[in-house]
């Protein structure tokens, strides 16, 4: 499918959601939508997630096949690499650790080499940038959301908020990863669509989660900066779901672009476990980062390893012993 | 398709558009082309049905009908559950691509080539289209929509194209966020093709002749025996050292195993015959195995199964000959094979012993399981404990050399540092290519994974390109014009490669380098390399 | 007189070309670069442009070279065959072993007549931009030459490779039944390999 088509299918369909969210609020549904919505697809997101994670889980590893980025180990004198090829399982978390928190392999992209004293483009750190900031602000920015799911704000949330809120603008304070998500997301979404290498390989499956994002991120923004709504009103409701005891009576007081958001947010967490998405989970178990390389000093079993037809020493034998013992090549059965 | 000598061969649009952007039609609607020069002929019926493999039947790529089974479509899907339950990886790597574009532009093929289909990621997608479309509810409902795509015989035979068109090097992987590995879709590929009797003929033939005879060539025994008989008397003509080259020898306490490109083709008798003549030097008791010929392994390139049934005679060599451990010589795959592959397809090879150097006492505690060590780990040890033979490195002043790390050994078993020690311990000249081509970052010799033939050249020197444009930078900027490597495939394919886009930069293997310099005891005045040329400053006298 | 207005012409053609084209070569080339690129599908187009990394990139870096290297040949007072040549030989080596047809392959000569044009605009002169064409001409034909040296050495490749597999058969038959020493016989790269034989025209 080509760029605009899949484009487009993706923007409309997070509008209608949205719509969907918003109008049927506006309409009267926000119990619907503000209790029921977000509980299935709570359940769906966990259950998918599990039941996702059990699947790779269940199809075994038959071969030990990590890529090795660096020097093995092999004799004692030799200055090898414990990170780039990992030999024990705890070199194989440091190295986990450093790809899931870092992105490690993506920022191997880039390249600082001078080319007729001009330094090269480094536009692949962009892309490193880009996800960094976006996911960390993501993080951030789900921490922060505990508060509105927790009677009691826990410290931690609260030294974030200070943390983030760190320039000390505006009221509500004005916090960096409210922008940071935004930017992140229309820096991917842009060069998605702006570079042609990529927008070739895009897929309606790489738009829509992007916009989706998009459209919570932004609805969120302005339900704390702009268009602000009963917040009191939104934690009764929150804390509600959270305490498995919904409080339906504070939906009356709240703005309708909340559930909006909401609604989003809910088909968010129900799409999660059936998308690409799922890479939060997948990187965890790819084998070729998190294996050690250490194949020739511990054997690997494949569960399923296949019997299969040989062609054995006799059967060879028989088939040359002539032409063998005419060279003088020694042979079992004279 | 039309003959060149006929008009319809020719695209007229084409040749009267001469400023003209491509179509830009999206990937899926774009079917493939098949060029001479582009695809590898199909392998000979014969050779399947040695191997027992399906469909076994001759056919032409260029036909339209490649007289697939009925059924075929239940096969590739059937074949697709099957691995998609077996293979952890295969499912995964279909799930979680998140199309970033970061392999985009590191594939040898694309940079060389220029077409957007040898991305990686896009390569995957071949796969992952049909994946989405009957194994994800999403794909099953929206069908396009969500990424997946019927499966035609236009991309069966998409497949072939592009999946012969992947050397599995695996420089993609080394910068993907989540690992994903090309060459696993690849082997995958290359699997499920198969199930239709789909592969390509300068694969399955060398697999179908190792199964057989033991190496790919074909090599029997008693040619292989003449063979090494020439190589006693070269090497006598060049050093003055008569050797007895032992073969299947009971009890010795080393097999040493070797791909049998090495013992036929140049250059890599060269380094063949260093093999003959450092073993001897030292004064290791080894043996050459007949049945056990070949250490490389196509079988990697077919199916895990084809994989198991050539790898095992190793094991099996080694058990019947009483030996205590294996030595594997400089090879690309065959190291991928032996280092992640063959303790878990054919141990445990409990009846060996810990790999332990009989001269220096090391123990090789890094392959107790496996039990087989890499030459270059077994003298990179050797010169460390300073008990490697003399050498005399001036002999190798004719060459400037640089080092090209093989894909497999640099991605697959990650031996960096073990050759550069040795090669700086018997050259003088020694220089390294620009860093984002060496190394983890290597580019592939362009005809790995079995696409090493002739009538692909085409495909082969626009992959060879980027190693092509680092070797020629030395070249200008170091003067090099030796091009050493570790692998039999690079010895045949980088020859050529070398002669195309750096010319006048020969190849050799790192053994015939240590041949070449280490002083033999008892040896005559060495005039001659082990090529024959003249040694430098011999031509002086 | 007929003599002497014609060497006059060449003169002023000299003169036109020097002052005219120096002014804009730099444009040209690049417009001429970015051509050549766009004969690839636009995401490999982007990608030929974008990395400056020779190494990662060594089609778009010998694609930039060569191109101002020859729009340096079209400017310059006389057109250095041999120049022009060593700089042709980098883009057809490459495309030679693209997945193209010949036509597509050789079609980027001539954009750089569009190209010329694109850039002088109004400026243009009949009789300048008859010389450039000229002169496009010319690079064509010795495109054309090095076109097909290079699949004739791709063939010749083939060939080599064929025979140094079968090297150990040959020498050991030749050794034996025909007391050739194989280190007699000619070499087997004899025949057109060398990249300077473009050149050579």
């Amino acid at each position: 499918m080509s760029f605009m088509p899949s484009f487009l299918i993706s923007l409309a369909a997070v509008a209608v959601l949205f719509g969907i969210g918003y109008g049927g609020a506006a309409a009267g549904a926000g119990a619907v939508i503000g209790i029921y919505v977000p509980y299935a697809a709570l359940l769906v997101f966990l259950g998918g997630l599990v039941w996702k994670v059990a699947d790779w889980a269940n199809s075994p590893v038959p071969f030990r096949i990590p890529t090795t980025s660096g020097q093995q180990k092999s004799l004692d004198w030799i200055r090898r690499d414990p990170i780039d090829s990992p030999f024990t399982k705890g070199e194989v978390v440091l190295r986990m650790a450093l790809e899931v928190l870092f992105f490690r392999s993506l920022l191997k992209n880039t390249k600082t080499q001078l080319h007729h004293g001009k330094p090269a483009y480094a536009t692949d750190l962009w892309l490193w940038l880009a996800a960094i900031i976006f996911h960390y602000s993501m993080l951030v920015v789900l921490l922060r959301h505990l508060r509105l799911f927790l009677a009691e704000t826990p410290f931690f949330v609260t030294a974030i908020e200070r943390a983030d809120g760190f320039m000390q603008v505006g009221v509500p304070v004005f916090y960096a990863t409210s922008i940071g998500i935004l930017l992140g997301l229309l820096w991917l979404l842009s060069r998605r669509i702006l570079n042609p290498l990529v927008r070739y390989i895009s897929l309606p499956n790489d738009y829509f989660p992007l916009l989706l994002l998009l459209g919570i991120a932004g609805s969120g923004f302005c339900l704390r900066y702009i268009d602000k709504t009963d917040i009191v009103a939104v934690k009764e409701l929150t804390v509600g779901l959270a305490s498995f005891s919904p409080a339906a009576d504070a939906i009356a007081n709240i703005n309708p672009l909340f559930f909006g958001h909401l609604f989003l947010v809910a088909i968010l967490f129900a799409y999660f476990p059936f998308s690409k998405l799922m890479h939060l989970a997948g990187v965890f178990l790819s084998p070729t980062r998190n294996l050690a390389n250490n194949s020739r000093a511990e054997r690997h079993i494949n569960p399923w390893n296949p019997k299969v037809k040989m062609h054995t020493y006799d059967e060879y034998e028989d088939d040359f012993r002539d032409l063998m013992k005419e060279v003088g090549l020694p042979v079992e059965k004279e | 398709m039309a003959k060149f000598d006929e008009m319809a061969f020719y695209d007229h649009k084409e040749m009267t558009n001469i400023s003209y952007a491509p179509p830009a039609t999206p990937w899926m609607d774009t079917p493939v082309q098949f060029r001479p020069g582009s695809y590898i002929y199909p392998g000979k019926a014969r050779h399947l049905e040695y191997l027992g493999l399906p469909n076994a039947r001759e056919w032409e790529v260029t036909e339209n009908d490649w007289k697939l089974q009925d059924n075929w479509k239940q096969i590739i899907l059937e074949g697709m559950a099957d691995r998609l339950q077996r293979f952890r990886s295969f499912k995964l790597f279909m799930d979680i691509c998140v199309r970033c574009g970061a392999c985009a532009d590191k594939c040898h093929f694309f940079i060389g080539g220029g077409d957007p289909k040898n991305m990686p990621v896009l390569r995957a997608e071949l796969l992952r289209s049909i994946y989405r479309k009957n194994f994800t509810a999403m794909g099953k409902v929206m069908g396009k929509i969500a990424g997946g795509r019927p499966l035609t015989i236009d991309v069966i035979k998409e497949w072939f194209y592009y999946f012969f068109q992947c050397t599995e090097c695996r420089r993609c992987s080394v910068f993907c966020p989540y690992g994903i590995d090309t060459a696993e879709i690849t082997i995958m590929g290359r699997e499920l093709l198969g199930l239709l009797g789909i592969y390509v003929n300068w694969i399955i033939e060398p697999a179908a002749n190792c199964f057989r005879t033991g190496n790919h060539l074909g090599i029997q025994p008693h040619t292989m025996k003449d063979i090494f008989d020439d190589f006693a008397t070269d090497i006598e003509d060049i050093t003055g050292i008569s050797l007895d080259i032992p073969f299947n020898k009971k009890g010795a306490e080393v097999l040493f195993v070797t791909p049998s490109g090495d013992i036929f083709a140049e250059p890599g008798i060269y380094t063949a015959m260093g093999y003959c003549l450092f073993f001897n030097e030292i004064g290791l008791d080894y043996t050459w195995s007949t049945y056990a010929s070949e250490g490389g392994n196509f079988g990697l390139f077919t199916s895990n199964e084809v994989m198991k049934r050539l790898n095992s005679k190793i094991y099996a060599e080694a058990q019947r000959l009483g030996v205590k451990y294996i030595i594997g010589g400089e090879c690309g795959h065959m190291w991928r094979v032996l280092h992640q592959y063959m303790d878990t397809m054919n141990g445990p090879a409990d009846f060996l012993e810990t790999p332990k150097n009989p001269i220096t006492g090391t123990v090789f505690e890094h392959a107790k399981s496996t039990k087989m060590i890499h030459i270059m780990e077994f003298m990179a040890d050797l010169i460390k404990n300073g008990k490697m033979p003399p050498v005399d490195k001036s002999r190798n002043d004719d060459c400037v050399v640089t080092f090209h790390d093989s894909c497999n050994p640099a991605r697959g078993m990650g031996i960096f540092e073990e050759p550069r020690y040795v090669l700086r311990h018997v050259c003088n000249n020694f220089v390294e290519m620009p860093e984002n081509t060496i190394r983890e970052q290597t580019f592939c010799c362009g005809g790995g994974a079995g696409l090493g033939t002739d009538e692909n050249m085409e495909m082969r020197l626009r992959g060879g390109l980027p190693r092509g444009a680092a070797v020629k930078h030395v070249q200008d900027e170091h003067g090099v014009n030796r091009l050493s490597c570790m692998c039999a495939i690079d010895r045949a394919t980088l020859h050529t490669v070398c002669e195309y886009w750096a010319h006048g930069v020969e190849v050799c293997g790192i053994t015939e380098l240590v041949a070449n310099a280490m002083i033999c005891k008892g040896e005559k005045k060495r005039e001659i390399n082990m090529r024959f040329q003249p040694l430098p400053g011999a031509e002086q006298e | 007189m007929q003599t002497r207005r014609l060497a006059y012409q060449a003169h002023w053609l000299s003169i036109m070309l020097s002052r005219t084209l120096q002014l804009k070569r730099e444009a040209i080339a690049q417009r001429w670069l970015y051509s050549v690129y766009d004969s690839y599908a636009p995401e490999t187009a982007k990608f030929l442009k974008k990395k400056k990394d020779p190494f990662d990139n060594p089609v778009g870096a010998r694609m930039v070279a060569s191109t101002a290297g020859i729009c340096e040949q079209i400017c310059a007072d006389e057109l250095d065959a041999e120049a022009v040549c060593g700089h042709l030989i980098e883009i057809i080596k490459v495309r030679a072993v693209q997945d193209m047809s010949p036509s597509k392959a050789m079609s980027f000569v001539f954009s750089l007549k569009d190209a010329a044009r694109q850039e002088l605009g109004q400026e243009a002169d009949a009789a300048l931009l008859t010389e450039i064409d000229r002169r496009v001409d010319q690079i064509a034909l010795f495109a054309f030459d090095i076109y097909v040296k290079c699949r004739e050495q791709m063939y010749q490749l083939r060939v080599n490779e064929v025979k140094r597999k079968v090297k150990t058969i040959i020498n050991k038959f030749n050794k034996e039944n025909c007391g050739v020493d194989p280190e007699d016989e000619p070499g087997e790269d004899a025949p057109l390999t060398s990249t300077q034989r473009g050149v050579e025209l």
